[in-house]
């Protein structure tokens, strides 16, 4: 039976299908969408309330998800409220994704290990051209099982403001040549991304912005693999001008294979952290395993490789 | 912009209670021509 995994638990495509999902959204709303389900493709004048009545399109389903019943207007007053966004199996190419809203989940099923042609795939063709692939903002949203690829100047998922938000085991493809960043958050102010599988970005993998309201607290980037080959780019970068305290860069696995003058972990701002610790980063001897504009009291414990000096752990500035 | 875009960042500054201006791409400088 094909499984989907929320990360601390996997439960049946058979339970989702029963709508058991309260067990791990106790309160919430179940919304599906799917493009074909048993040979029916589904539709946008559907509720989502069973996989027989999916909506086709996810931009319908989280429409219908962050929307006041029956209206058009977002409903961000009731902050208790939760949807989950089921996503079948499927190559979903819609252009650009985006949605502002609260609590809301959407959660690719079908396999744990999402791809280009397993599980759900947003971005297949690469029909998105502007903004991003996926781009949401809000609070208390997580996004999770997806595949995203891109190939045009923007980043593959993005996340334009809010708190609380969560992007957990979602696979980014960039083109090589033209997909910005994998990731990136323009604050993490008690936000997490963790698990998450990052390579064909040109500028960096997973991205935290810097400027007015843009935070980097309480939160983490953890467990993420990026692979950034080619000159001048980084694996993971915090702007200068990001407010950041009590956050984790931690266990991440970081590649620059070939980049001359690359940075793996890059961290700009001063004062409370974050913290970088236990990360395991490779690049050329021409390249920058870690810089911490911290200090070196924020560098702990890391793993770093530069040509063919290795230092492990690392006590210092890499 | 589409207007696709400029709603979802219209709807992110609602949602989020920032300014439209302090989440916009911020635009590439042009090289003016001689």
């Amino acid at each position: 039976m094909s499984t989907y995994i929320l990360r601390k638990g996997i439960a049946t495509l058979g339970d989702l299908v029963d709508g058991d999902l309260a067990t791990k959204f106790p309160g919430s709303e179940v919304i599906r969408v799917a493009q074909s389900y048993n040979g029916q493709v589904g539709s946008d004048g559907n509720d989502g309330s069973s996989w027989e009545e999916a909506f086709l399109t996810l931009q319908a389903a989280i429409n219908y998800a962050r929307y006041s019943k029956g209206t058009g207007a977002i409903d961000y007053s009731d902050k208790t409220r939760s949807k989950v966004v089921a996503v079948w199996p499927g190559h979903y190419n819609e252009g650009e994704i985006l949605w502002s809203g609260y609590n809301i989940n959407v959660i690719g099923v079908g396999v744990e290990v999402p791809g280009k042609d397993y599980g759900v795939s947003i971005n297949y063709d690469g029909a998105a051209d502007a903004t991003a692939a996926f781009a949401f903002s809000g609070s208390g949203n997580s996004v999770q099982n997806l595949h995203v690829y891109c190939d045009f100047a923007a980043p593959a998922i993005y996340c334009a403001a809010g708190d609380n938000n969560l992007i957990r085991n979602c696979v980014i493809e960039g083109d090589g040549t033209n997909a910005t960043y994998g990731i990136q958050m323009s604050s993490m102010k008690g936000s997490r991304v963790e698990g998450c599988i990052v390579n064909g970005v040109v500028t960096a993998g997973i991205y935290v912005a810097g400027g007015a309201d843009h935070y980097f607290i309480n939160g983490w980037i953890r467990d993420c693999h990026v692979y950034m080959p080619g000159a001048n780019k980084t694996g993971i970068l915090v702007d200068s001008t990001n407010v950041a305290y009590n956050s984790v860069i931690d266990r991440n696995f970081v590649s620059c294979a070939s980049g001359a003058t690359s940075k793996g972990i890059d961290v700009n701002t001063t004062g409370g952290g974050p913290l970088v610790a236990d990360n395991y980063v490779s690049v050329p001897s021409s390249a920058t395993p870690i810089e911490h504009a911290g200090g070196d009291q924020f560098l702990l414990g890391n793993h770093t490789a530069a040509g063919t000096t290795n230092t492990d752990p690392n006590p210092a500035a890499g | 912009m589409k207007e696709k875009v400029k709603v979802f960042y219209e709807e992110t500054a609602k949602v989020c209670g920032v300014d439209v201006k302090d989440i916009l791409p911020k635009k590439k400088a042009v090289k003016k021509s001689k």
